[in-house]
């Protein structure tokens, strides 16, 4: 079975500091995988290469056997790669409809994009209805609450059926209840397509018992199970030790692996909230 | 959670309303204003609305797609400028130069002049050639995601670029005085009152043609893309959707309806000069825009015409009085009515009327950054 | 030869008169994003202030002009900036338009305050002459020009790496909320930015009555150019915009020479266009990833 997404020796580099240092990374078809690691370790980077926003100064990503470095965002797009955002970004002048419609008809040539749209492209209350929008399908997306922004931006994802969809952070700064819900979510999602994940809470992470990989300073710690990632001691050094010299902001940021179930989730995702804001 | 949000849906007599409104304003164009007003009063109104073709073209461009441009007087002047290079040559006659060649000492038609002698080219030309324009900058400006105010200072540059190319190449372009003094336009003599008055049913025939095309553009999925370009250029993107396509279409457009209107404008008024195609004329079509209210088509046709319409009335009665107004219009619309009059009208009726909008009104929206490249604080402060 | 040489220094005093112009916008533009069509009316208030000085202090009030326009145009840049800018931030598409009517208004002010014709400032009798280097005559008043620039961009340069109000406008220029966050008074630094930036462009206005007569449009026949600078050298970017006057500067006194005076407008224009598509953000990029 060859990889659906294969990463060589990628490097990036800003300004001299290296956020991916050599990193090389495979994914296959139908995978569930997460990406943890501390904040600066690369991940939302990574993921930024792959899509194009970020332009690497070595390696290769080839996605289904084609190189996707050097192609622009809109194109790696359209060959299957959908990605989400740390803070989810919907068009709040349009209604939520319109937003998925959006999505949706990203293949269709221009001719048809200048008639007018009486109904909704195909698929799209299906998305709505796999997010629980469908409530608010005509009221404009700037009503909408933090936790249904990252549910718009999941459903204008899986109404272009992509084959790789990359999360940056789904759960962040959501609620208990939304994060299990979004948790459902990202079952079904799960079991039709490949995901990568990048997320920071550890109960969220739990439910799914999936591979975890862990980054750090650019490359990759270690990759596996997440009961072995847990115990691996590399790992507790990199999230453990340095909060021990004095960055106590760390410690909530990186979901500390003995984390009790439950009792830290405030503190963890607000940390990575803190982190994730700009 | 979601049943809290459910709103009130769009009204259905909206459509309705609308046609109505369209109606209203056919007759007051095609009727109205053709028994009410004068002969000079019309022809004024015909000027007007061949801003109000322009101010269209803006909203679209500015309005719905969010480009600034201050250059559309280029567009303007080049479809102005090919209608008048075929009425001079017509009215010169085969074989003969326009009058103002022999008066720069010009002895041969130069090359540039020689297509413009048959109206089927010169007529097209002064669309296509805006248009060419148009795709080819917005090209090489938006492939480089040259956005914003670079955006709005480049155009601004070709403006004043092209004003002083013209005014320099006075055997060309006829410099500082443009090209004037036409006679007679397709076999039609243009000093009859009878002509003129059809020319204004042409003029408002084709404003009204133009604003049922742009709002089928702006209600079309496309007119929903560019609103999201301007809203998050950087987001389209990974929708798949090429920001450059989009752009360029919506910019391609208010160029052709410059050019159009540029066409119309020469037998209406009766010149094209530099001073037609400067800056300062294509910032005025600006202030039309967003007094009406930019992001509401009729919004952008009723603040061409009012301004205008202002512009003529203060400059008859005290000359530089209409400066002070304009600047003072455009600062207090700006700072304190974002949405122009449409806006204030809205805010007007909901206070009356006491609902909120159902819709976004696609209207005022204050600029912000965006988010999506703006992101991670992270990285920079890591090392 | 010489043509070529007499050209140099017609386009370095181009050059410099663009760059004084160009180093208020870039530096409004860079630190509040703020698009001031209006700064082209902060050189007029400079010339015709040098213009009034003249009565009252005779041949030698130049001097006591440079330092008066300074205030005069910096006054006038706070009093906007107070009254309007600030109320825009984060809008600077409508900035451009809302300082566009102010600048209307201004230039109507100066046609109604000194009379529409033009006004001529009489340069002090040691600026008449002319120095004879390598074969060419340069005039006292360009190479004057160029030695006001040299002194201001040199104080400016020593201002924005010396002092600690320098190193604080170079803070909120690179990441404003950072700044912010970290003490510093945001506000004060705008209010101080915009203050130097429109004196800089009085000081040019003062520059400008020594090449010619002043009138109440003489600032928008800099503007756009002075813009064009802002946009080749970088946002907020000092050595972006020493080398991004210089170069159009001298391209357009070049073009000038060999075609039209008409023709070398276009030429810069399409030059600029091509050199965006090498470097669409101006010769140097302030490097915060926050920006735009």
């Amino acid at each position: 079975m060859t990889a659906l997404l294969e990463i060589e020796d990628l490097e990036v580099v800003f300004d001299g500091f290296r956020a991916i240092d050599h990193l090389s990374f495979q994914l296959d078809e139908g995978e569930l995988r997460f990406l943890i690691g501390p904040n600066g370790a690369g991940k939302t980077t990574l993921i930024d290469v792959v899509t194009g926003l970020t332009r690497p100064a070595g390696g290769s990503v080839r996605f289904e056997g084609t190189e996707l470095v050097g192609r622009r965002e809109h194109e790696i797009v359209r060959r299957g790669v959908g990605r989400t955002f740390q803070t989810a970004t919907v068009f709040e002048q349009l209604t939520v409809q319109e937003n998925v419609d959006l999505a949706a008809t990203f293949r269709m040539p221009y001719r048809s994009l200048l008639r007018r749209a009486r109904r909704p492209a195909g698929g799209v209350m299906q998305a709505l209805a796999t997010v629980e929008l469908e409530g608010v399908a005509d009221r404009p997306a700037a009503v909408l609450s933090h936790g249904q922004r990252q549910w718009l931006e999941l459903a204008m994802l899986l109404v272009q059926q992509p084959r790789l969809l990359l999360l940056d952070e789904p759960v962040a700064g959501m609620t208990k209840q939304e994060r299990s819900r979004t948790g459902e979510l990202l079952g079904q999602i799960a079991k039709e397509r490949t995901v990568l994940v990048v997320e920071h809470d550890m109960d969220f992470l739990r439910r799914f018992a999936s591979t975890v990989t862990v980054m750090h300073e650019g490359k990759i710690l270690c990759e596996g199970p997440l009961a072995e990632v847990q115990a691996n001691p590399m790992v507790q050094e990199v999230y453990l030790g340095r909060s021990e010299r004095g960055t106590p902001a760390l410690v909530g940021a990186v979901a500390v692996p003995q984390d009790p179930p439950g009792s830290g989730d405030a503190a963890v995702t607000g940390g990575a909230q803190a982190a994730g804001a700009r | 959670m979601s049943l809290l949000l459910r709103g009130p849906r769009v009204a259905p007599g909206r459509s309705r309303r609308w046609w109505l409104g369209f109606g209203l304003a056919m007759v007051l164009l095609l009727v109205v204003a053709p028994v009410a007003l004068s002969a000079f009063r019309l022809g004024l109104l015909s000027k007007y609305l061949c801003f109000a073709i322009v101010a269209l073209g803006i909203d679209v461009a500015w309005g719905y797609g969010g480009m600034l441009t201050l250059g559309q007087g280029v567009f303007f002047g080049i479809g102005g400028y090919a209608m008048a290079m075929y009425m001079k040559l017509h009215q010169a006659g085969a074989g003969h130069l326009p009058d103002f060649m022999t008066w720069s000492g010009v002895s041969k038609l130069p090359l540039i002049w020689k297509p413009f002698r048959y109206a089927w080219v010169a007529l097209p030309a002064a669309v296509l050639v805006p248009v060419a324009l148009a795709v080819g900058l917005g090209y090489l400006i938006f492939r480089q995601r040259v956005r914003g105010a670079y955006f709005a200072i480049l155009t601004q540059a070709l403006a004043a670029a092209f004003a002083i190319w013209l005014v320099g190449e006075q055997g060309l372009t006829g410099g500082t005085n443009g090209l004037t003094n036409f006679h007679e336009l397709l076999g039609f003599n243009l000093s009859d009152p009878a002509n003129q008055r059809s020319l204004y049913f042409v003029v408002a025939g084709t404003l009204l043609g133009l604003f049922l095309l742009a709002r089928a553009l702006i209600q079309s999925r496309y007119g929903r893309l560019l609103v999201a370009v301007r809203d998050g250029e950087d987001r389209v993107r990974f929708l798949g959707y090429n920001p450059l396509v989009v752009k360029t279409l919506a910019f391609a457009f208010s160029a052709a309806l410059a050019g159009l209107a540029g066409a119309l404008f020469v037998p209406v008024v009766g010149i094209i000069s530099p001073t037609l195609v400067d800056v300062v004329p294509s910032l005025e079509l600006l202030i039309g825009v967003a007094v009406g209210g930019r992001g509401t088509l009729y919004g952008a046709i009723i603040g061409a015409v009012a301004v205008n319409w202002a512009k003529t009335g203060l400059s008859e009665h005290f000359a530089s009085g209409w400066l002070y107004f304009q600047g003072a219009l455009f600062v207090l619309v700006i700072v304190y009515a974002p949405g122009g009059m449409v806006g204030l009208w809205r805010k007007g009726r909901d206070a009356v009327v006491g609902r909120r909008t159902t819709r976004p009104t696609r209207t005022t929206r204050t600029e912000r950054p965006e988010p999506v490249s703006a992101r991670t604080v992270e990285l920079t402060s890591a090392p | 030869m010489h043509v070529a040489l007499a050209q140099l220094v017609t386009g370095l005093s181009i050059s410099a008169v663009l760059l004084l112009i160009a180093l208020g916008l870039t530096f409004t533009f860079g630190q509040m994003r703020v698009i001031n069509m209006a700064h082209g009316e902060f050189i007029m208030a400079g010339a015709y202030t040098a213009y009034m000085l003249q009565g009252p202090l005779g041949h030698q009030s130049l001097l006591v002009a440079l330092p008066a326009a300074f205030v005069v145009a910096g006054a006038i840049g706070l009093v906007l900036e107070r009254l309007l800018i600030r109320r825009l931030y984060g809008r600077p598409l409508d900035t451009l338009l809302v300082t566009w009517g102010v600048s209307l208004l201004l230039q109507q002010l100066a046609r109604d305050l000194f009379g529409a014709p033009n006004v001529e400032v009489r340069a002090p009798t040691w600026l008449n002459g002319a120095v004879h280097v390598a074969g060419i005559t340069i005039g006292a008043n360009r190479l004057f020009i160029m030695a006001i620039v040299a002194v201001s961009v040199t104080a400016i340069w020593l201002y924005l790496t010396r002092s600690p109000q320098g190193r604080r406008t170079r803070a909120v220029v690179e990441n404003r909320q950072l700044a912010a966050c970290t003490g510093i008074a945001t506000t004060t630094v705008d209010q101080r930015t915009f203050f130097i930036g429109s004196g800089l462009a009085g000081v040019a206005g003062v520059g400008i009555t020594l090449l010619g007569s002043v009138g109440p449009t003489l600032g928008s026949n800099y503007l756009i150019d002075a813009f064009l600078v802002v946009v080749v050298g970088g946002l907020g970017q000092l050595r972006g915009a020493v080398l991004a006057a210089i170069g159009l500067g001298l391209l357009r006194a070049y073009v000038e020479y060999w075609s039209h005076a008409s023709i070398a407008r276009v030429v810069v224009f399409l030059v600029i266009v091509a050199f965006l598509q090498a470097r669409p953000q101006g010769l140097f990029v302030l490097k915060t990833r926050s920006l735009q």
